[in-house]
Order: C-alpha cells, then sequence, then structure tokens
C-alpha cells in the first residue's frame, strides 16, 4: 500500500439552502484520507450527512447545496494531485467516471426505462471517449465488465431495466461505474433495497472485484453488521461532522465515542447476544439551528459540563505516540467502552 | 388450556392478482394462528406473500380460497355487530411512519377521531385525557407537548409511536405490524420494539409481525413463532429462538447465513449453498417445490415434481422439504 | 434517507416565505384587493351616479373623470358603483361550482363502484348543457332579474370539469395509507372524505376556486355581450354590452364607456390568474426548486 493517500478530505463543509429560506449545516468540517486499495466505510443515520459527503467527493451536490469550506485533492497513478474543488467542465467530466465513480442510492430504480442495457453502457462510453467507440469496442468492453460482476452478456445486455431483477440491475450500475476503470468507487447504500441472499452475493461480489481490479472503495451505510463485512475502516458520523474513525476491528470492539457506542448495542444480533440491546434516547438535532458544544450531549450517558463549552475535535485514542488511526470526538474517549454499566438505561 | 378457537386462524388461504402480466399467485395454502398475546414473525424476501398474508388476517384484503376466522367465524360471513367486534379487535400499523398519519390533524386529532366516533371520549376533555393515556402507553411523553404537534414537527420513532397509539385506540386484542421499524432510525429501532413488547405483557395485545430482518424478527418473536415464507408459502414454521438457532429448511438455512455479523465469530459459513439463480418470478413459478433450482438439497425426481407439505420435525416444528422430512422420519426409525 | 433533518414548522413557515417571495403572487394580491377593495367599498362613497342630461357622451373632463354616457351618466362613478355584481355572480357561481365538484368528485372517487359510474355519467350529462342555449331558454319563459340567479345558474353548469379534477386528485389521495388507516379505525366514509381526504387538497381547492372565479366571470360578461342577462342596475358588464349596443367604441372621446369595464374586469381577472399561479407553488415547493 502506498503510504500518500489517493484522496483527502480536509475540512470540508457543505450547506443546503431549506425551502424556508434557512440554512442547513449539512456538513462541518470533515477530515478525511482514502488509500489505494483501501475500503472506507461512512457510517450513520439519516441527517448525519453521508450520502451529502459522498456527492461532494464527485461534485453532484444538487442544486440546493454548496461547498464552503475545505479542500478535497485527488492523487493520480502517476502522483499528480487534483484539486476536485476546482474542476471545472471538461476537466471535470474528464476525471469524473474515469478516476473515481459512483453508484447512487436507488438507483437501480432510476433506469431510463426505454433504453437497453447495452444502450446505457453505449452512451455512457461514447460520453467519455475521445473518440466514438465502434459497436464492437462497446460490447467487448461491456461484456468484460458484466463478467466481472456476474452477469450474462447475452442475456443482460439486449434486455431492458425491468425485465431484470433489483439485484441484477444493481450488478449492472455496478458494472457501469467500473466501465472506465476507476481508482476510486463510490457506493451510496449498495445493498438497501436488495433482499438477504441478492445482499450476500453482492457484497461476496464487491469483495472479489476490488481483490481482482484493486479499487478502493467508499461506500455509504447505515447498516452496522454490512459495514463491518466490507470495510476495512469505519468513519462513524454525527450531525455533519465524522465523530469516530478507526480500523473495522477498533471501531467495533473498542469504540472510543458514545455514540458509536449507541448505535453497537442498538442492534440486535441475529444470534441472541449477552447483553439486551438498547436505543439511543433522544433525537438527532435540527442542522440549521444547532446546539451549542457537542451535538451528541443531550442523548450521551458520558456528558459532563464542558461538553457543553465547545465542539471537540477529533482526538487520537491509541495513546502512544498520537496517530489517527483510531480517533475520537470527544471529552472522555478515555472513559468511554462499548459494555460500560452506565449506558444501561 | 381452553379448547377456544383462536383468534385469528387463516385456514388454507390463498391470494391471487389479477395483473397484466397475468396472475400473480402471491399466496398460496396458507394456514397460520394467533392468539391475544402471541407474537407471530413474517419472515421472508420480496415477493414471498408476507404482507399479503398479513393484510388477509388484517381484513384488508379477502382471500381468494380458504378463510379468513375470527373467533373461529370466517370474517367475510359476520353480521355487522360481529363485524364491528373484529374490526376492533384487530388493528395494523403501517410500515411508512410518514405515510400513514394524515399530514393536516394534528397527533390530538388522529387520536381523537376513533374516540369520539365511537363513542369512548364524549367531549374534547374527556378525547384530550384518553389521547394522552394512549401516548403515555406508547412512551411518547410528556403526553401534553405532543399532543398538538403535526407529523411534520415529529421525527420518524415518534410517528410511528403515534401510529402504535392510534391502533390502540379501540383496545384491539391483536396488531398486524408490517415492518413496523424498517423505515426507522437503526438506533431507535428497539426502542419501538420494547414499546411493542410491553403492550403484549401488560395489555395482552397479540402480534402479527412482519419483516425481513431476521435479527428484528429473534429480537421481538422470541417467545411466539416464526413463519418463514418462500414464494407465497410457509417453508419452515416453529417457536423464534429454535428456528434461528437450528433452521432445518435450507432456505432458512441459506437466509441465515447470509445476513452480515459483526462479530467475525459469530458469522457463519457465508456459503449458504444456494446457487446463484435469481428469486423466480411470481408468473412463472418452478413446478414441484418451487426452491428446488437454488437449493443445495435438490434431488430430481421428487423434489421437482411434488410441492412439499409442511410437515412436523418436532414438537410445534414443520418444515416443507421432502429432503428433511425423509431424513427426519429415517431418524425416528420408521 | 434525505441529507437533510427537517425543520420543525417548515410547512407553515415555509408556505409563508415562498408567497411572500413570488413577486407575481405579491403583485396579483395586490391588484386583487385593491379591485375588490373598489368594488366592495367605492359604493359608499357613490350613493347615486351623477346624470347630468345636458352631458350626453362627452369625453373626459375635470367634472367627469371618464366621461359620460349616451344618457349622461358618469363614466367613472359607474365603473366605482359596478363591480359589486360582477363580483356577487363571480364568487357565488365559483362557490356553488367547487361545492359542488368537490362533494360529487370526492365521494365518486371514495366510493368507486355504482356511485361512481353514476356520479359520472351525470356529470358527463350535465357537461353537454350549453350555457348559452340554456339561458335563451330561460330567458325566454323567465325574467332573469336578479345577479343571485345568473351566479346560481353559471355554478350550476360551471362544475364538471372540475368534478373529474376533484375525482381525480381524490382516487390517488384514497390509496394513501393513512385513509386506510381510518378507515380500519372505521371512522365512516363521511368523515373520512370530508375530514381526511377533502382538508389534503385544500390548497388544490383553493386554486381551483380562483379560476372558477374568473371562468365564471368570463361566463357573466359573455352573457352579457350576448344580451341574455339581465339589464336592471348598474355594473360593469351592463356597461360593456350598452357600449357597445350604442357604439361608444366608435369615438376616441367616449371610448371610456367601452375600454372602463374591459380593463377593470381584465385587471381583476390579471390578478386572481398570477395569485392563483403563485399559490401553486406555495403549495408544490418543487416547483421552485433551485
Amino acid at each position: 500500500m502506498n503510504d500518500k493517500p489517493i484522496l483527502s478530505v480536509n475540512d470540508l463543509r457543505v450547506d443546503y439552502r431549506t425551502g424556508a429560506g434557512q440554512t442547513a449545516h449539512v456538513i462541518r468540517g470533515i477530515d478525511l484520507e482514502l488509500y489505494e486499495r483501501q475500503s472506507l466505510a461512512l457510517v450513520g443515520e439519516s441527517g448525519c450527512g453521508k450520502s451529502t459527503l459522498a456527492l461532494s467527493l464527485l461534485r453532484l451536490l444538487p442544486k440546493l447545496g454548496r461547498v464552503t469550506g475545505g479542500s478535497v485533492t485527488y492523487r493520480g497513478a502517476d502522483g499528480t494531485e487534483t484539486d476536485v474543488l476546482g474542476l471545472n467542465g471538461r476537466a471535470l467530466r474528464g476525471w469524473r467516471w474515469s478516476e473515481v465513480a459512483m453508484v447512487f442510492q436507488g438507483a437501480m430504480n432510476a433506469f431510463n426505462p426505454v433504453l437497453k442495457i447495452y444502450d446505457q453502457f453505449a452512451d455512457t462510453m461514447r460520453a467519455h471517449a475521445d473518440s466514438k467507440p465502434s459497436k464492437k469496442d462497446v460490447y467487448d468492453r461491456a461484456a468484460a465488465v458484466l463478467e466481472s460482476v456476474r452477469l450474462d452478456p447475452a442475456r443482460v445486455l439486449p434486455s431492458y431495466p425491468h425485465e431484470l431483477s433489483g439485484g441484477m440491475r444493481q450488478r449492472v450500475l455496478i458494472a457501469l461505474s467500473l466501465l472506465l476503470e476507476p481508482r476510486i468507487l463510490v457506493l451510496d447504500e449498495p445493498t438497501t433495497a436488495l433482499d438477504l441472499l441478492t445482499q450476500r452475493a453482492i457484497v461476496d461480489m464487491l469483495h472479489e472485484l476490488r481483490a481482482e481490479l484493486g479499487f478502493a472503495m467508499i461506500f455509504v451505510s447505515h447498516d452496522l453488521p454490512l459495514a463491518s463485512e466490507l470495510a476495512d475502516r469505519v468513519c462513524t458520523m454525527y450531525a455533519g461532522r465524522v465523530i469516530e474513525t478507526g480500523t473495522v476491528a477498533d471501531t467495533f470492539t473498542d469504540p472510543r465515542h458514545p455514540y458509536t457506542v449507541g448505535l453497537i448495542r442498538a442492534v440486535p444480533p441475529v444470534h441472541a447476544g449477552a447483553e439486551e440491546p438498547i436505543s439511543i434516547p433522544g433525537t438527532p438535532p435540527d442542522l440549521a439551528d444547532l446546539p451549542a458544544g457537542c451535538t451528541f450531549r443531550q442523548r450521551c450517558a458520558w456528558a459532563v459540563d464542558e461538553c457543553a463549552e465547545a465542539e471537540p475535535g477529533l482526538e487520537s485514542v491509541t495513546g502512544r505516540g498520537g496517530g489517527m488511526d483510531h480517533a475520537a470526538a470527544c471529552l472522555r474517549w478515555d472513559a468511554v467502552r462499548l459494555h460500560d454499566p452506565e449506558v444501561s438505561k | 388450556m381452553t379448547d377456544e378457537a383462536p383468534l385469528i386462524a387463516l385456514k388454507n388461504v390463498s391470494q391471487v392478482f389479477d395483473t397484466k402480466r397475468g396472475k400473480v399467485p402471491a399466496v398460496r395454502d396458507v394456514s397460520l394462528e394467533v392468539n391475544a398475546g402471541d407474537v407471530l414473525c413474517l419472515v421472508g424476501e420480496s415477493g414471498c406473500g408476507k404482507t399479503t398474508t398479513a393484510r388477509m388476517a388484517a381484513g384488508l384484503a379477502p382471500p381468494s380460497e380458504g378463510t379468513v376466522e375470527f373467533n373461529g367465524r370466517d370474517i367475510t360471513k359476520l353480521d355487522s355487530a360481529a363485524r364491528k367486534d373484529y374490526r376492533k379487535s384487530v388493528q395494523f400499523v403501517h410500515q411508512d411512519p410518514y405515510a400513514s398519519l394524515n399530514p393536516i390533524r394534528s397527533v390530538y386529532g388522529t387520536l381523537a377521531a376513533p374516540l369520539r366516533k365511537h363513542g369512548l371520549a364524549k367531549n374534547k376533555k374527556e378525547a384530550w385525557a384518553q389521547a394522552a393515556a394512549l401516548l403515555e402507553r406508547v412512551d411518547l411523553t410528556p403526553a401534553d407537548k405532543f399532543l398538538p404537534k403535526y407529523p411534520h414537527q415529529m421525527s420518524g420513532g415518534q410517528r410511528q409511536r403515534v401510529a402504535v397509539a392510534r391502533s390502540l385506540s379501540l383496545q384491539p386484542k391483536l396488531i398486524v405490524a408490517d415492518e413496523a421499524t424498517s423505515m426507522l432510525d437503526v438506533s431507535i429501532r428497539v426502542g419501538v420494539l420494547r414499546t411493542l413488547t410491553r403492550l403484549r405483557t401488560e395489555l395482552n395485545v397479540g402480534f402479527v409481525f412482519i419483516t425481513h430482518d431476521l435479527a428484528i424478527a429473534r429480537y421481538f418473536g422470541t417467545g411466539g413463532n416464526i413463519a418463514v415464507m418462500y414464494l407465497g408459502r410457509v417453508v419452515e414454521f416453529g417457536p423464534t429462538a429454535d428456528v434461528i438457532a437450528n433452521p432445518q429448511h435450507p432456505y432458512t438455512k441459506a437466509l441465515l447465513a447470509a445476513v452480515p455479523e459483526i462479530d467475525p465469530e459469530q458469522r457463519l459459513a457465508h456459503d449458504s449453498g444456494v446457487s446463484k439463480v435469481d428469486i423466480p418470478s411470481l408468473t412463472d413459478l418452478p413446478t414441484g417445490c418451487t426452491f428446488h433450482p437454488r437449493c443445495p438439497l435438490y434431488r430430481p425426481g421428487d423434489c421437482d415434481t411434488v410441492e412439499p407439505n409442511l410437515s412436523f420435525v418436532d414438537a410445534g416444528r414443520e418444515v416443507a422439504c421432502h429432503v428433511v422430512s425423509e431424513t427426519v422420519d429415517a431418524a425416528r426409525g420408521e | 434517507m434525505t441529507a437533510l433533518t427537517p425543520t420543525p414548522g417548515a410547512a407553515s413557515r415555509g408556505m409563508l416565505y415562498r408567497l411572500t417571495r413570488s413577486k407575481s403572487g405579491v403583485a396579483g394580491f395586490i391588484l386583487v384587493a385593491l379591485i375588490v377593495g373598489l368594488a366592495v367599498l367605492g359604493p359608499l362613497f357613490v350613493p347615486d351616479v351623477h346624470q347630468n342630461v345636458r352631458d350626453l357622451s362627452t369625453g373626459p373632463s375635470a367634472e367627469h373623470w371618464l366621461g359620460t354616457d349616451n344618457t349622461g351618466r358618469d363614466v367613472w362613478d359607474q365603473i366605482v358603483v359596478g363591480g359589486r355584481t360582477v363580483l356577487w355572480v363571480g364568487v357565488g357561481a365559483a362557490l356553488i361550482t367547487t361545492v359542488i365538484a368537490v362533494a360529487l368528485g370526492s365521494l365518486g372517487a371514495y366510493l368507486r363502484g355504482r356511485t361512481d359510474a353514476f356520479l359520472l355519467q351525470f356529470t358527463d350529462i350535465v357537461m353537454t348543457i350549453p350555457q348559452i342555449v340554456l339561458l335563451a331558454v330561460l330567458g325566454a319563459f323567465f325574467e332573469i332579474e336578479s345577479p343571485t340567479a345568473l351566479a346560481i345558474i353559471i355554478g350550476l353548469l360551471e362544475w364538471p370539469i372540475l368534478m373529474r379534477s376533484i375525482r381525480a386528485q381524490v382516487l390517488s389521495l384514497r390509496e394513501r395509507e393513512f385513509v386506510e388507516a381510518a378507515r380500519l379505525l372505521d371512522l365512516g366514509t363521511g368523515r373520512i372524505v370530508f375530514t381526511e381526504i377533502v382538508p389534503n387538497m385544500a390548497g388544490y381547492i383553493l386554486i381551483n376556486f380562483i379560476i372558477a372565479v374568473t371562468k365564471a366571470i368570463f361566463a357573466l360578461v359573455g352573457l352579457y355581450i350576448l344580451g341574455l342577462a339581465p339589464m336592471s342596475g348598474i355594473n360593469w358588464g351592463i356597461m360593456i354590452r350598452l357600449a357597445w349596443k350604442y357604439g361608444a367604441i366608435d369615438l376616441p372621446d367616449t371610448m371610456m364607456y367601452m375600454l372602463g369595464p374591459v380593463i377593470m374586469i381584465a385587471l381583476l381577472q390579471l390578478g386572481l390568474v398570477m395569485l392563483s399561479r403563485s399559490l401553486e407553488e406555495v403549495f408544490n415547493p418543487r416547483l421552485q426548486e433551485g
């Protein structure tokens, strides 16, 4: 693994204009790094900003959204650095999809119903090619990516979207995103609308694809067990910020932010564990009207008075010698434990 | 144990929908029973018929074949007084808390409507007090703070609690909950389920609980029964904890093997043995056992010609599989 | 899962915000308010229309701001007092139209089956009745004197199209889960239709009510021009008819007798249309996105 990240996000800030003329601060200062061939999960619940973050990385925010600060830097295979937020027009279109590609949430239901799958591939290739690809080129390339996602090109290419199952459509989308051999693949809730067995097949397929093609992956999910199976590292998000970051092992066995603890403890395992699952009390804050200090403190079992003073930044929890390998944005990270009798309410 | 008829009994019910693509047999010959205070979980993937079955139990759709019985009587043949009783006794909670509440009604308005209509409250004061009591039952307190609110002012979890409170207003004996927690944030699902469990223990309300999430089914359904459905039929039935810990039908085994697990040590071998063919369409069902094209235990000859019926493999445990039934019979030394 | 947490009170706060943000909506509202104000309050300031039989068909002057008509009546005075009837008929007819359309459309859509089929058939029949012919026939047998009668007739003939739109809306609303929940609680057809479903269409009904007012006013003016409406009293419609009959548009001096009421009606209609358009955006914020 190269020692420099292929994608760095620095203090990114994104605002949304709401219908009532207010401004919601959806992303409020996020740092993250993605290394080659790494799989990173952005985990959180509705309103935490994870989907917005994913869209921002590809400059695909809707009209009401605006980046208000920070930077996103992409480091190409040859070492050149690209300021993603500064790209425009042709440069942006050339970079997007060929270096970084995305599979959107619910996109399997957003296919153009009157286009055959072959046409979808052809359109994408023509839009990004310097010279118009021939039908054979399109077919060959499409067949190659379809086979890598375990679909039969002869069955899939001549079909219309409605003739394929949800799982198959999702694989087609993954195949489309891999057409130009991107180095980073971003997936937003890749298995949410899929059945359990289909989900399992897609998860297994993504593992194999990463091993074969060597791309790095960022995926957005609210499903913790899924994240634990697909990711190398996890960034837990709450109210527009990353509140904990660490490897899957660190995050799930030794979480140091009360929200991460709450999230893990709230999910019942399919085989009864030793402890009763327990919900996190309260509700997330209004992004247009945030409380002072730590945004989680009103729901937190470890909160103390100092928590209301200022919003804590990410601090290393690995103790010896810094290193942000495992970090949490909590004043009391030292006291936070996954199995703490204090938390039983 | 008295010999009374069960509260709700589905007897060989089937449901066939007429669509443009042809006849869709959404539910095929399902028989189930629930009583007050019981839990029955219906689990399965899309197209398995669990929602349709639940809606038939709630009287929202008459079966194409078979009967739905309330206290032993066919619900399509009830006189108006009995029909009213049935309607009060069996209620329904929808999946989407955003859609199941009228956006222009306050929480008080939503709760008071049935109370006033059925004469349970005679004036606003009584209705307010009763509505507040309902909110307290579902742990939405302080009630006075929530009663004047409108749906858009509340979170998904709060709305769902209001929906549950509404379903309690006529003092039902059974609530059919259709994926009641699927659209809620992960961190609050368990809280809502705890509230439902308390309704079971305190008010003896029975539940028919539909979900695709096996972990949620295990959590909520322990103490009750679970029915695993596939393409319109029940393929495995038994006490929830038992079926999940010790699945017998190859499909159930596959489902459990597919569930992602945080703890690496708890992860079963993820190879479910199911061949990667997608779920067949309901308009084009495989012959014999509909699972046979994907089944690791497939035996040409009987699996593709005769559809297996549910048969007992143990007390209270039923499985619809030729191979499993034979193995069990053999083990009994017959 | 959206990226935004819902803001408390967003719905009503948002509506007011969007209402004031639409320039045409505010302009329309002001226009309508002014004209309605003039029509309703004007007669208080002009108890009698000045008439001077020596000043027949004069042009605008200091004494008669818009001149006089062929019987010496001051045109401006007539405009001030002449709006009431037009408004009365317009709003009255629109009310009748809206109430009938909402009642029949909602019930038919909710109940489906034979009731719906019958109501649709009935609506189709009413839709085929030509207003003009009916009025001509009625006018031949009875003296239609009062504006109220006119309002009723126009109202009773305008509802079919709106009935179908309302029916379409209710057909979709009745599938919503909160309606099913109401049915599960045995709340009763009347209650469900009129307190659960109809209020959800309040915005839609309001917009269509405004459109019905514009249609009724057009119908009214049309009837006046054709001479089928009662000619007693003074109102903008009568002015147009008489101006036409007595050739007021032929001379530049007397043009205001025709133009005055025409402009007033046109401005009123314009204001109503602008208002209804901006209300559409208020009730459907997606139209305003970006």
